[in-house]
């Protein structure tokens, strides 16, 4: 039972990367396609992280385990919110530069 | 000058607390390889930490439960809308840049909620500037602002233990 339950978490953590980056190829802007990648990645990260730990052995694995998805989580929104200010620097550049 | 001391005093305090925190982090992550390796990085990261004037955090446990159950539907939610986006063309993207009047004035509450709020539904943030958050929406027929002042109430209470 537990094994099944791990099994369908960590598939649905699957399917939210590839998800994520069906986003981020069909999307049409960088913005649009900084939502897709951010948000679909962690939620598939945590979800695989989660399907792991039924099957971990130890507490410290699974603490290990959620202590990485906070870190990746705090690094990807840090991340997106930095690249997102930088296009748009960089778009505001280029539009004044073409007035 | 008993000033100037006082000030250093308070930055190597935040320093040597940023960087037992970091050690902590090292220990934890590299299961206590490299102790004396990951010292140095400790040190390194606490020196950069203080740097750039970050002070210490407290949490308000108290709040903590509600902030997560809110933070890991929201998270759920934000996920599913962007898949569906991606996978269904039927389900129309009306991007837009718009901008949320933050009323909370707490530096840390406003740079958490800058971060954050391109993991809730629909919302990613730039920056803030002038009492304002700038935000990139995927819909701007979307409630995206009552989604943000959601998260911003619960910051709040979370950070400064003021109830919003």
């Amino acid at each position: 039972m537990i094994e099944a339950l791990s099994t369908l978490l960590l598939w649905l953590g699957g399917a939210f990367f590839v998800v994520g980056t069906v986003g981020l190829l069909r999307f049409p802007d960088v913005y649009s396609r900084l939502h897709a990648l951010t948000k679909a990645d962690t939620l598939g990260l945590g979800l695989v992280i989660l399907g792991l730990s039924l099957r971990a052995d130890r507490l410290a694995t699974v603490l290990l385990m959620l202590f990485i998805w906070l870190l990746v989580m705090a690094s990807s929104a840090t991340a997106c919110q930095l690249l997102a200010r930088y296009q748009l620097q960089s778009d505001k550049d280029s539009s004044d530069g073409s007035e | 000058m008993s000033s100037g001391k006082a000030n250093l005093w308070r930055k190597l305090q935040t320093g040597a607390i940023w960087c037992a925190f970091y050690f902590l982090l090292w220990l934890i992550l590299a299961a206590a390889e490299a102790p004396l390796f990951g010292l140095l990085l400790a040190m390194f990261a606490a020196w950069v930490s203080v740097g750039i004037n970050n002070t210490r955090w407290f949490i308000r446990l108290s709040a903590l439960p509600a902030f997560i159950i809110f933070f890991l539907i929201e998270l759920w939610l934000g996920a599913w809308d962007v898949a569906r986006r991606a996978v269904h063309p039927a389900v129309p993207l009306n991007p837009a840049w718009v901008s949320y009047p933050l009323k909370t004035t707490d530096e840390q509450v406003r740079l958490l909620l800058s971060a954050l709020t391109g993991l809730l539904p629909g919302t990613l943030a730039s920056h803030y500037q002038q009492g304002e958050l700038h935000v990139h929406v995927l819909d701007q027929q979307q409630d995206w602002a009552d989604i943000i002042s959601r998260l911003e109430s619960h910051l709040t209470r979370l950070l400064t233990g003021i109830q919003p």
